[in-house]
């Protein structure tokens, strides 16, 4: 489909302004667990679903993977790719907290921080479907503002 | 001035973007695996297999008078807020509605961290007391009546910032029981929500 060029692109103003919110989600999630490895194993440890042996390896990656996506889509680098393992960690994060949720199980969420009073409720899976829903919306929209690299602008 | 219509240019993702997310995806694990190795506090990415004593494997028959029973050492209590490390490891928590639901499933075991005087005074049915505080003392009353190491077990006490639960289930795990549960509201929530509760000493 051939998309004319206009600068008042009411949709890719829009996916900008949600890549930028995406990003600053992500940056701001990782930040409490970055060189947290520790205590980070602890609250995957509560989540029920990763076999032992990844846990630790989960632990000190998946802080720095938010980073760096939350990095690329606020500089507009690979931002689509970015925003295609947003959208996948955000599914991930929604299915695993709904699957404990239904089992009944209490835990710590550790979206935000990994203080032990940030419990898991429904609102919890709520919240990271809506930043799917919004990762989504950039991830299809080939289009964005102020890219770092080449990709197509609007 | 006419408004400009709407131009849905959407485009599902393709091989770049893959690419991409690939490309993120090994950058990020690879600097995340070399920060961890020099970084002052970074962990062991390998995990090591648990030795589980011969005496503690699951369905064994528990030897007479119980000598496989650990007596407890004095623990100190686990912090409840903002501990270093979670106390609650890999111990699932369970909230009122999976403690109900298992409980009219009828298929786990209960058992009530409190002391003895609270547990008269009112339980849940079925459970059995065994008191944190005293766990030398109870463990030849209740320990013969625990014959399944994967039964699944549910254990409560005063909710709030009752670590009695946290610390039976622990010592639980450590003599070998793998499906240990906490109820951690306890039975103050159990009593709130004016669910069957049981007084006196019987289970």
């Amino acid at each position: 489909m051939i998309v004319p060029k206009a600068s008042t692109d009411r949709q890719a103003v829009l996916a900008t302004l949600l890549r930028l919110a995406c990003g600053l989600v992500f940056l701001y999630a990782s930040q409490d667990k970055l060189g947290e490895a520790e205590k980070f194993t602890g609250i995957l440890k509560e989540y029920h679903i990763l076999p032992p042996v990844l846990i630790p390896l989960s632990a000190a990656v998946l802080p720095w993977l938010e980073f760096f996506i939350g990095a690329c889509l606020v500089a507009g680098f690979k931002w689509r790719g970015a925003a295609l393992l947003f959208c996948g960690l955000m599914g991930l994060y929604s299915l695993a907290l709904s699957w404990n949720l239904l089992q009944g199980v209490e835990m710590n969420c550790g979206c935000f921080s990994m203080d032990s009073t940030e419990k898991t409720t429904w609102l919890s899976v709520l919240r990271d479907a809506g930043f799917f829903s919004m990762g989504f919306f950039v991830l299809v929209t080939p289009r964005t503002y102020f890219p770092l690299d080449r990709s197509p602008r609007p | 001035m006419t408004p400009k219509p709407w131009n849905p240019g959407f485009s599902l993702p393709d091989k770049t973007v893959f690419t991409q997310a690939w490309n993120i995806f090994i950058f990020s694990a690879i600097f995340a695996i070399l920060f961890n190795t020099f970084y002052v506090d970074g962990i062991e990415l390998k995990v090591k297999p648990a030795k589980i004593p011969p005496h503690v494997t699951a369905g064994s028959t528990p030897p007479p008078s119980y000598p496989g029973w650990k007596p407890s050492q004095a623990k100190t209590p686990p912090a409840k807020t903002t501990p270093e490390k979670s106390p609650w490891g890999n111990i699932t928590r369970l909230s009122l509605i999976g403690t109900k639901a298992r409980f009219d499933k009828k298929t786990c075991l209960f058992l009530d961290a409190r002391e003895a005087d609270k547990y008269k005074e009112g339980h849940i049915p079925g459970s059995l007391n065994f008191s944190a505080l005293e766990m030398d003392k109870f463990a030849p009353l209740v320990m013969p009546k625990l014959t399944d190491k994967n039964q699944e077990m549910i254990v409560y006490c005063n909710g709030g910032d009752c670590t009695l639960s946290l610390e039976l289930a622990q010592t639980l795990i450590e003599q070998g029981f793998t499906q240990v549960k906490v109820f951690e509201g306890g039975w103050p929530e159990w009593k709130k929500a004016a669910y069957p509760f049981q007084t006196g000493e019987n289970p």
